[in-house]
């Protein structure tokens, strides 16, 4: 009889935890919001914060960039060289890199190399008293912590996410036309054809949401994180997992709704 | 200037404190003795307004601070400087910076100033210079004296010291006692520390309480602690661990 019920007494824990979990997130963004908008801005915090997340990524994410744009031109052409189209894949890389591929890896990238990081140093503050240490000297831990991050990746991410869509779409077209022997008249002609300025847009608008979306999550799982090296750990662990299948989910929504916002009809 | 009434406060199963009230007068230095978990530094976050508890008061001059948001605890936070267990001074930063940190969030000083001000602090703690170090390469006798310095710069009417000589050999932990009381000296301020180190208690007190089981147990100045016949306070104040406050292993 135990094992029957622990079962469900165990997924009632998990959707209760899970909603705490969300009750918490939503306090953290009204905090945030109600901060960037009366609170003062440390402007020099924010421009670390653009150093770190920003400058200090565009070597990982322009050879991500670079190699996903190799690969998936590569597999278009052999693709569509099946029924005769080979000469498309300049369009099909371009549309697919500005309005899915390009926003959504680099913000799985960034979720792995940022938000890890900004879990595991606020998490380590918190477990050195040294966000206590912060509150106790009158200063608030989201007006110091989150809206520096929160700011700097709102500029970073667009940016980031634009540089890898340019190397990943120059990649494919060294490819295509040097080794697949594909007209570049063609390619480029495709390329202009098939992507619009509502494709980069969408896409430039995805970048700005999963940026928020990272740094919020991550910077949760530091604030919340429990004591302890184990607590650090779980946190910068949780910090990843959460913020990229928080991506992931929140895309399929994003998607629709810029559809329905950016359409023509 | 301190009051707290009938503070209640309970982690999980274990009920912390059950019902604390104490009374620390403007310019008093009080020390809060009392085992290892038993609520001294929990009582002592309560003060700060970093910990809410599950029910009675805190009041800084005449205000409960308990219905309080963070953004309404701060002119109170100005009030009261902490110095933590471990010093928690920020390791991204150098001395200077994490001295300054209070200052530079104010923001009424000019940088000169604030450079000025550092290093009057850096003095009053006997470690003039020591402005770009980090504080990674800094003793714990150090840390606690770079954490006193970030408290007192800001002019704060009260501090509050958690553990102040935890982990430090006799001679800086005396070093530290005779920071302690050269502060409440020099700066008239209202001194709240917790401590188990029974031969700073009995150096820099006007007055202390034990709390037991969570509750303040005993009130009186260190001559009366020594005279206690109390067994708890006894047993306590000469470490002894067979009697009412038997360790179990």
């Amino acid at each position: 009889m135990e094992i029957v019920l622990s079962f469900p007494r165990h997924v009632g824990r998990s959707v209760f935890e899970l909603l705490r979990q969300f009750g918490e997130i939503t306090f953290l963004i009204r905090e945030t919001l109600l901060s960037v908008l009366f609170q003062r801005k440390r402007w020099n915090l924010i421009l670390f914060q653009i150093y770190t997340i920003g400058v200090s990524s565009q070597g990982v994410i322009l050879l991500t960039g670079a190699f996903v744009g190799l690969v998936f031109s590569a597999q278009m052409f052999w693709q569509l060289g099946r029924v005769g189209l080979a000469t498309g894949v300049g369009g099909v890389v371009a549309n697919a890199m500005t309005r899915e591929m390009g926003p959504t890896i680099t913000a799985l990238m960034i979720a792995g190399r940022v938000g890890a990081a900004i879990a595991a140093e606020i998490a380590t503050m918190k477990v050195t008293e040294q966000i206590d240490a912060l509150r106790a000297m009158a200063t608030h831990p989201v007006d110091y912590l989150v809206v520096p991050r929160v700011l700097a990746v709102m500029v970073c991410l667009p940016i980031l996410t634009a540089q890898a869509v340019i190397i990943a779409i120059f990649a494919a077209y060294l490819l295509c036309t040097n080794i697949f022997m594909v007209d570049p008249s063609y390619f480029m002609n495709n390329m202009v054809h098939y992507t619009t300025e509502r494709d980069v847009l969408s896409g430039l608008i995805k970048a700005f949401f999963f940026g928020i979306i990272i740094v919020l999550v991550a910077c949760y799982k530091g604030l919340t994180s429990q004591e302890g090296a184990e607590g650090v750990g779980r946190a910068t662990t949780d910090a990843v997992v959460a913020g990229s299948v928080a991506v992931i989910i929140s895309n399929f929504f994003i998607t629709f709704l810029l559809e329905a916002l950016l359409s023509d009809g | 200037m301190i009051q707290v009434e009938k503070l209640e406060k309970t982690f999980g199963a274990q009920k912390t404190l059950r019902g604390v009230d104490l009374s620390v007068g403007t310019g008093e230095n009080l020390v809060i003795i009392g085992r290892s978990g038993s609520g001294k530094s929990v009582l002592l976050k309560h003060i700060a307004g970093l910990i809410k508890p599950d029910s009675g008061r805190v009041l800084i001059d005449g205000c409960d601070l308990v219905p309080l948001t963070e953004r309404q605890l701060v002119p109170f936070r100005k009030k009261v400087g902490i110095v933590f267990q471990n010093a928690a001074l920020f390791d991204s930063l150098n001395v200077e910076a994490n001295i300054a940190f209070p200052l530079r969030e104010e923001r009424l000083l000019k940088p000169a100033e604030i450079r000025d001000r550092v290093a009057q602090a850096l003095d009053w703690v006997e470690m003039p210079g020591q402005q770009r170090k980090m504080p990674s390469q800094l003793s714990g006798g150090m840390r606690k004296r770079v954490g006193l310095a970030r408290a007192l710069v800001a002019s704060p009417e009260a501090l509050m010291y958690d553990e102040p000589t935890a982990g430090l050999d006799p001679i800086v932990a005396d070093s530290i006692n005779e920071l302690i009381i050269h502060v409440c000296g020099k700066f008239k301020v209202t001194s709240l520390t917790v401590t188990h180190d029974m031969v700073s208690a009995y150096k820099i007190a006007d007055r202390i309480v034990m709390l037991h089981e969570g509750r303040i147990h005993f009130s009186g100045t260190p001559a009366e602690v020594q005279a206690c016949q109390d067994p708890v306070v006894h047993d306590f104040v000469n470490g002894i661990s067979r009697g009412r406050m038997a360790v179990e292993l």
